[in-house]
């Protein structure tokens, strides 16, 4: 039995300082939120979409919602911040003889951080899911 | 085999503790085992250290090769045999979907091939090919067995390749992996089929990357789940459980995949049930992100920020 969502979040990611996308990382990154949700443990609570479906929030559910919202954008403004750091530190590793092997090393642990993630989230009741893919036509 | 010349020559370089690596590692990729290699350097531990000229660093670098070698260190610093495909017997132990799963799974990990060897298609095209994989991956995913239209005529129609011409050959390689995946999803149940298929793919491969590396790691993981969550002959396993085919970036050489998204932003969607509270919602939005821009810095060396936000309450 699953039970209905309260909220919904829809998220936008897109690379930073105006760096040109890597398709293909992105559809990894796609494909490893649908590896979490495909191997959830079955005991994850299930999440349904309400029958009515999701609409913006009334005046009395305006002020907390701006407070989760404020919140969760300083916890990613901080997490931003951090990546800095993470991507000189790549950048140092890339430098280095057996950079390459070390770097295919950390792809692979962080895709299992990826699916871990969507993991947890659905075992505290959230669900996580992407769209569908754009046409590959453009 | 190695000799003592050449292992003294490794720990007077410079930098006796990468020229010692980059020994053993050449032993391993030319099949040697571990065990073999350990013994070898046991057994002239000795000469080595009576190399004249030997630093303190040579001296320590030899002994910490041969502590990686017979498993005296930290278990992700010791050398490991290379991975190999799975036998027959692994292979037809997996459960019946989840074997066809793996086949489809092995099949789709070399289909770009068969677009480079035969890009004039001839009598099978690259997508009746793709299309063969994916009834394959779809039987897998709703647990049902289903005649694979074209199945023979895909593999009767490559059967002849060119011996002369890698790539054909490659790209006959991978249409029989795809048949034998399509095969496996068929009624009359033959185990051995995604064996075959499995090394069909394996055999395509090999003159661009090998990717027993990744079939292997693709099995483990498979065998896992199906024990983790206690699949039988009748459940399901949908493609999607696999994940990326090449979560650490694609092979030096190997083609890229021409029916790939064309993804300029990452949009997703979290749903918080009732009951969840607000700050659930906001600590797993955090360790979302957090983990998608590990792994967007770790393959591309930049970071992703957050463009779109809104939130959206249940309507009553």
């Amino acid at each position: 039995m699953a039970d209905d969502a309260k909220l919904r979040l829809d998220l936008r990611l897109v690379p930073a300082d105006d760096r040109p996308p890597d398709p293909a990382v992105l559809d990894d990154l796609v494909r490893l939120i649908r590896q979490g949700v495909a191997t959830s443990p079955p005991q994850a609570p299930r999440v349904s979409d309400p029958a009515a479906g999701f609409r913006g929030p009334d005046d009395d559910q305006a002020r907390p919602l701006r407070d989760l919202d404020s919140k969760v954008k300083h916890r990613i403004e901080q997490a931003e911040a951090d990546a800095k750091a993470a991507v000189a530190k790549r950048a140092e590793v890339a430098a280095q003889p057996d950079g390459p092997q070390r770097l295919a090393d950390q792809a692979l642990t962080a895709a299992g951080r990826v699916v871990s993630a969507v993991q947890r989230a659905a075992l505290r009741g959230v669900a996580v899911r992407v769209p569908d893919p754009p046409d590959p036509t453009g | 085999m190695l000799s003592l010349e050449t292992v003294r020559t490794a720990a007077l370089a410079a930098q006796p503790w990468s020229r010692l690596d980059e020994l053993v590692r050449a032993e391993l990729s030319a099949g040697r085992k571990v065990r073999e290699i350990a013994a070898e350097f046991a057994g002239m531990l000795d000469d080595v250290w009576d190399t004249p000229g030997l630093s303190e660093d040579g001296h320590d670098a030899f002994g910490d090769t041969l502590d990686k070698l017979t498993g005296n260190c930290r278990s992700a610093d010791c050398y490991t045999d290379p991975p190999t495909l799975p036998t027959h017997e692994e292979v037809a132990g997996l459960p019946r979907w989840a074997r066809v799963a793996f086949a489809a799974r092995c099949a789709r990990r070399v289909l770009p091939l068969y677009a480079v060897g035969r890009p004039d298609a001839g009598r099978v095209t690259a997508g009746q090919v793709r299309h063969a994989v994916e009834l394959a991956e779809e039987s897998a995913a709703r647990a049902d067995a289903r005649s694979i239209p074209g199945e023979d005529y895909i593999r009767s129609g490559s059967l002849a390749y060119s011996a002369d011409d890698p790539a054909d050959e490659a790209a006959h390689n991978a249409s029989q992996a795809a048949a034998y995946a399509a095969a496996d999803a068929a009624d009359n149940e033959q185990p051995e089929r995604a064996f075959y298929g499995m090394n069909y793919a394996d055999d395509a491969a090999r003159r661009t990357a090998d990717i027993s590396p990744h079939v292997r790691r693709d099995f483990d993981y498979l065998t896992r789940l199906a024990g983790w969550q206690r699949w039988a002959d009748e459940d399901p396993v949908p493609p999607d459980v696999f994940g990326p085919l090449w979560p650490e970036g694609l092979p030096a050489g190997w083609p890229a995949d021409p029916d790939l998204p064309a993804y300029a932003e990452l949009p997703f969607v979290m749903t918080v049930r009732d009951g969840a509270s607000d700050r659930t919602a906001e600590d797993e939005a955090a360790n979302l992100f957090n983990a998608l821009n590990a792994y967007y810095i770790a393959r591309t060396g930049d970071r992703l920020t957050l463009d779109g936000y809104k939130a959206l309450v249940a309507a009553l």
